[in-house]
């Protein structure tokens, strides 16, 4: 092997340490011009090249420098790396096998080949080349972590425990190790654990998509999605994951209820692997979500006709084609080959809740009921099952069907102590709050609406966000005189852009207003909910109230430019609406940007929204509680103080006179009040859950100790 | 100080091998106890809901909440573990069990760094952390509004009972009734009783730290390199050790002084507090509770049989304590003396 100890070769060693491989590849071609035959430097140059993203040139290099010295064991060993990572694991293996030859206790060339074997499932082989790589070097952590992860694999967990942590004694700083103690928490079933090690992991590699996409499929396990959403991001933006972390992101956009960006992610995927049947699958599931099932067909066509996933897609296709029959004749003789097994195999399971939801969709009582009794008849029968039937019973208007099977399913089955199994618990005691509350059995709905908590309400991080920074108190306490509209925008710099916002809650008919005057697009000046997020960070909520105090003119001119930047065009002196929710302690810098705001509030009294909370699976009511009525008494302050035109809608008049209501807020607004927009304010108000006032009251003991 | 005299439960008369307290004392938490009470509590644990009780300082701590089925008083009892125990310590869930079976509200509190919360926080937990286990208590305690609020807890979980019962008031919160079974009193005393007894004892906590502390290592290995310590054989060494490495106290005996229940401690406290122990406790000597102030609010009731925390009165391991403790509160619930 050649000399590699020289001046000019350390010099690129030190570039390459510093991660600057392009110019320790100038460096070291330099050198091999002087020294053609120098083995050594051409395996330098390969790395260099690998780490620059050509592992083809690193091949080549590799290449020559096992051509010149066959016995250049670092040669043959990055030749396999490279080849492995290709996934071409059978060459990698003969060429690690080669480095092994000429150095048989070279600890790294061991744990690749054990790696390669984990790879390819063959753990007891694995295992004994990891082992043989620490009988080489006892304190090789890459080995142990690989051993710890191929002895969970085999189950053998409280040793794999032992190694993998081993490893992190040994090495507190390597990343591959703390990810490998995930691997074996996660098989432990210690999933805080294995969170903490991926977190650990990513403060060491920060960049590290992998690890990114690790701890994303870890929390969307959880149902953690929202969590999970930024580490897909993270690692589909570092490239990690391949089609698995799409897919994964997929489906906690979908959990979050975001299948628009869901199909979005997937049809980017497809373009890239075209082939794929199970993306292709799933994409067909979200075209026939998104209303596009003519764009079906081609998805699966050339996939296997037989396969269960494929005909199940097909009887949708006839479905959203008109031909129920044809989908329910399918589904049926699916059904027909797979039944009479016992128990119940879970592609017959899958077929009859299909056919329970298109017979819901359908308003087929018989073949809804039919669908779905034997898996109803299990004890216990599974939660996703009695799910599935409670949504067909709402779509057929037959509650009354769906509260049995829910009872007997929290009676009959031992819920685990994972998160997924509480919320499971939980929604089932929310959907008898509900069913029986429906049904006017206000007692029977009781019970279950103190254990109906299963997910945090859709504006918990900023709620959150406003409690830890005790903005409410803040303010509530602050001088609001430098606010007053007499004091505001004196030179008149800014022209006028009449402002429109919704505040409120959720629950508060908040959502069922916007969504109807959604219906109004054409006469108004949206901004979007999809662009909130930037415009929170153009106002730099959370906002305290010194900091707004500070503020000059040119500040608040550059803000409001920044707030405005994503306006549509309209007319002058047309409304502009923004669309995106703001807790009480925005209202401030809004009010200062857009003197004469106007706020459209719906007036509530909390028991209700508690009561909506309850009903809807929020948790943390009693938190919730306590800061709804802090915003409450701190929009009393605002609306008296701060130079904003306040719409007071009352809960009430929802029901009572839903188009007096919509004619008030129409007008206000500028806009015709055009029959569609009561329509779908109507529509709205009874889809989204929305509760008529003073329901609370069938539900006293809950609010024992509250008042409104 | 009161001896055995209740009209509210049988007295706790173990017969045969059950009258030995190393037998009361290793079955308690033996592998035997722990099938039998994970059978008879599988459809109690499977209702428990865990919460993420957040002080605030910021510590963070574990705990499991359970609704009864049937409705029988409407209590909160929070139970406390102790030292290497867990909110899933064989003789918390049959004392758990026993008062959901009476319909009441249960809250099984995890201290820092035991069960499987070593990832909630970076410190290391110790004896002295009275704080953040009076915060937790005072919320859990004050979110409960429908009904009176009990705390019971078991050895180191009895001493942290004690604390949090003198200091309760202080915090703003108040407790109806405290139970501490087996507390420690004297530390110093607790681990000399340990040295110079059985080594068992002694064994099985330097077994359950080693194992505790490894998983935290593990968790925060910046944080902790604990080689040293891991050669320790015993449990002074041990806790000298950390006390030296992890904490602000001069030394050891600084550290058993911050939590010892010793003197006049107890003195001003206002809560009615029952400490039930025995006579042959091989972890707790039976002085310690001799030298404890006479008060109005405070009762001992110690027992000649039970070891250390064991009151099993059967080979069934049926639990002694659990009932002792379902009609002490129960009782209390109702309104009677």
């Amino acid at each position: 092997m050649s000399e590699v100890n020289s001046g000019p070769v350390q010099q690129a060693a030190q570039l390459m340490s510093e991660s600057r491989f392009d110019q320790a590849e100038d460096q070291l071609r330099s050198i091999l011009a002087e020294q053609p035959d120098n083995d050594a430097v051409m395996v330098l140059i390969g790395l260099c090249r690998n780490a620059q993203n050509d592992p083809q040139g690193a091949l080549a290099q590799f290449d020559r420098a096992i051509e010149i010295n066959p016995e250049h064991h670092l040669g043959h060993y990055y030749r396999g790396r490279i080849l492995s990572n290709s996934g071409d694991l059978d060459g990698a293996r003969a060429s690690i096998s080669k480095a092994l030859e000429f150095n048989p206790n070279f600890a790294e060339g061991l744990t690749i080949l054990g790696v390669i074997s984990m790879q390819q499932d063959e753990l007891d082989q694995a295992a004994t080349e990891l082992k043989t790589a620490l009988r080489a070097d006892e304190n090789f952590v890459p080995a142990m972590s690989a051993l710890g992860r191929v002895l969970a694999l085999r189950g053998d967990l409280e040793e794999a425990e032992k190694m993998a942590a081993r490893a992190i004694q040994l090495s507190p700083e390597n990343a591959a190790a703390q990810d490998a103690m995930a691997f074996v928490f996660i098989r432990q079933g210690r999933l805080d654990f294995a969170e903490q090690c991926l977190r650990n992991a990513l403060d060491k590699q920060p960049d590290n998509g992998e690890l990114h996409s690790s701890l994303g499929t870890l929390l969307m396990s959880r149902g953690r999605h929202r969590s999970a959403l930024p580490h897909f991001q993270q690692a589909m933006t570092q490239n990690a994951g391949g089609l698995k972390t799409r897919l994964n992101t997929a489906s906690s956009l979908s959990a979050v209820g975001d299948q628009q960006q869901a199909w979005q992610i997937l049809e980017q995927a497809y373009q890239r692997w075209p082939d794929e049947p199970d993306l292709r699958l799933r994409l067909a599931d979200l075209r026939l979500l998104a209303g596009q099932g003519e764009r079906v067909p081609e998805l699966i066509d050339g996939l296997d006709p037989e396969r269960l996933d494929v005909q199940m897609i097909q009887a949708r296709i006839h479905h959203v084609q008109g031909d129920i029959d044809r989908a329910m004749n399918l589904l049926d003789g699916l059904m027909d080959e797979l039944s009479g097994q016992n128990p119940i195999s879970e592609d017959e399971r899958r077929i009859r809740l299909l056919k329970l939801d298109l017979a819901g969709q359908n308003g087929l009582l018989e073949p809804a009921q039919a669908a779905i009794e034997p898996l109803l008849q299990l004890s216990p029968p599974d939660v996703e099952s009695v799910q599935a039937w409670t949504r067909a019973c709402r779509r057929l208007d037959r509650l009354d069907l769906a509260i049995e099977p829910v009872e007997r399913v929290l009676k009959e089955t031992t819920f685990e102590q994972t998160t997924s199994a509480r919320n499971d618990q939980a929604r089932l005691h929310q959907i008898l709050a509900e069913l029986n509350h429906r049904l006017g059995r206000y007692d029977d709905a009781l019970p279950h609406l103190g254990r109906s908590a299963w997910r945090p309400i859709q504006i918990d991080s900023l709620l959150q966000q406003q409690a830890e920074s005790q903005l409410l108190e803040q303010w509530q306490q602050a001088p609001l005189d430098e606010l007053q509209a007499d004091s505001m925008n004196p030179d008149g710099a800014h022209p006028e852009v009449p402002l429109a916002i919704v505040l409120g809650w959720p629950g508060s008919g908040r959502e069922a207003m916007l969504s109807a005057l959604m219906e109004a697009t054409d006469q108004l000046r949206m901004l979007e909910p999809n662009q909130a997020r930037q415009r929170r960070e153009a106002l730099g909520l959370p906002l305290a109230p010194d900091v707004l105090g500070a503020m000059s003119e040119e500040q608040l001119s550059a803000i409001r430019n920044q707030y405005l930047g994503g306006l549509p065009p309209g007319n002058p002196g047309q409304i502009v609406l923004d669309t995106a929710w703001y807790e009480m302690s925005a209202l401030p810098v809004l009010a200062r940007l857009f003197p004469g705001l106007l706020v459209i509030w719906p007036e509530f009294d909390p028991r209700d929204l508690e009561l909506h909370f309850r009903f809807s699976g929020f948790q943390s009511v009693s938190v919730l509680s306590e800061q709804l009525r802090a915003e409450q008494a701190l929009a009393d302050r605002f609306f008296k103080a701060l130079p904003v035109d306040v719409l007071r809608i009352q809960r009430q008049a929802l029901f009572d006179a839903p188009g007096e209501l919509i004619g008030r807020l129409c007008k206000r607004l500028g806009i015709e009040a055009v029959p569609a927009v009561q329509a779908r304010l109507e529509r709205a108000r009874d889809t989204k859950g929305f509760l008529p006032a003073d329901q609370w009251k069938h539900y006293e003991p809950l609010f024992e100790s509250t008042k409104a | 100080m009161t001896m055995p005299s209740t009209d509210r439960t049988r007295p706790f008369e173990p017969h045969g091998l059950l009258r030995n307290a190393h037998v009361q004392s290793i079955l308690t938490s033996s592998p035997w106890r722990k099938w039998l009470v994970r059978r008879r509590t599988a459809d109690y644990r499977g209702r428990s809901v865990e919460e993420i009780i957040t002080t605030p300082e910021g510590v963070r701590l574990q705990g499991f909440r359970n609704q009864p089925l049937q409705s029988g008083s409407d209590g909160l009892a929070i139970l406390l573990h102790g030292w290497e125990g867990s909110a899933d310590s064989n003789y918390l869930l049959d004392a758990a069990q026993a008062l959901d079976d009476a319909g009441m509200a249960t809250f099984r509190l995890n201290f820092r760094d035991h069960g499987e919360s070593h990832h909630l926080n970076e410190d290391l937990f110790h004896s002295c952390r009275l704080q953040e286990v009076l915060q937790a208590v005072g919320q859990i305690a004050s979110a409960h509004q429908q009904g009176p609020v009990f705390l019971v807890g078991f050895s180191l979980g009895g001493n942290f009972a004690l604390r949090v019962a003198r200091n309760a008031p202080s915090e703003g919160f108040q407790l109806d009734r405290v139970i501490a079974v087996s507390p420690v009193i004297r530390p110093q005393n607790a681990m000399a009783a340990m040295r110079e007894g059985l080594s068992v004892y002694e064994q099985y906590f330097v077994r359950k730290w080693r194992r505790s502390l490894k998983r935290k290592r593990t968790l925060y290995p910046d944080r902790y390199q604990l080689d040293e310590w891991l050669k320790h054989k015993n449990l002074s060494e041990q806790t000298r050790h950390l006390v030296e490495a992890y904490t602000d106290f001069e030394d050891i005996n600084s550290y058993f002084d911050g939590y010892a229940i010793a003197d006049d401690y107890l003195k001003g406290l206002d809560i009615q507090t029952t400490i039930i122990t025995t006579l042959d406790d091989p972890i707790i000597p039976v002085h310690d509770f001799h030298q404890l102030p006479q008060m109005e609010q405070l009762d001992i009731e110690i027992w000649p049989h039970g070891g250390h925390c064991g009151f099993i009165k059967n080979w069934r391991c049926d639990s002694w304590i659990a009932q002792r403790i379902v009609s002490e509160l129960i009782g209390e619930n109702r309104g009677e003396s």
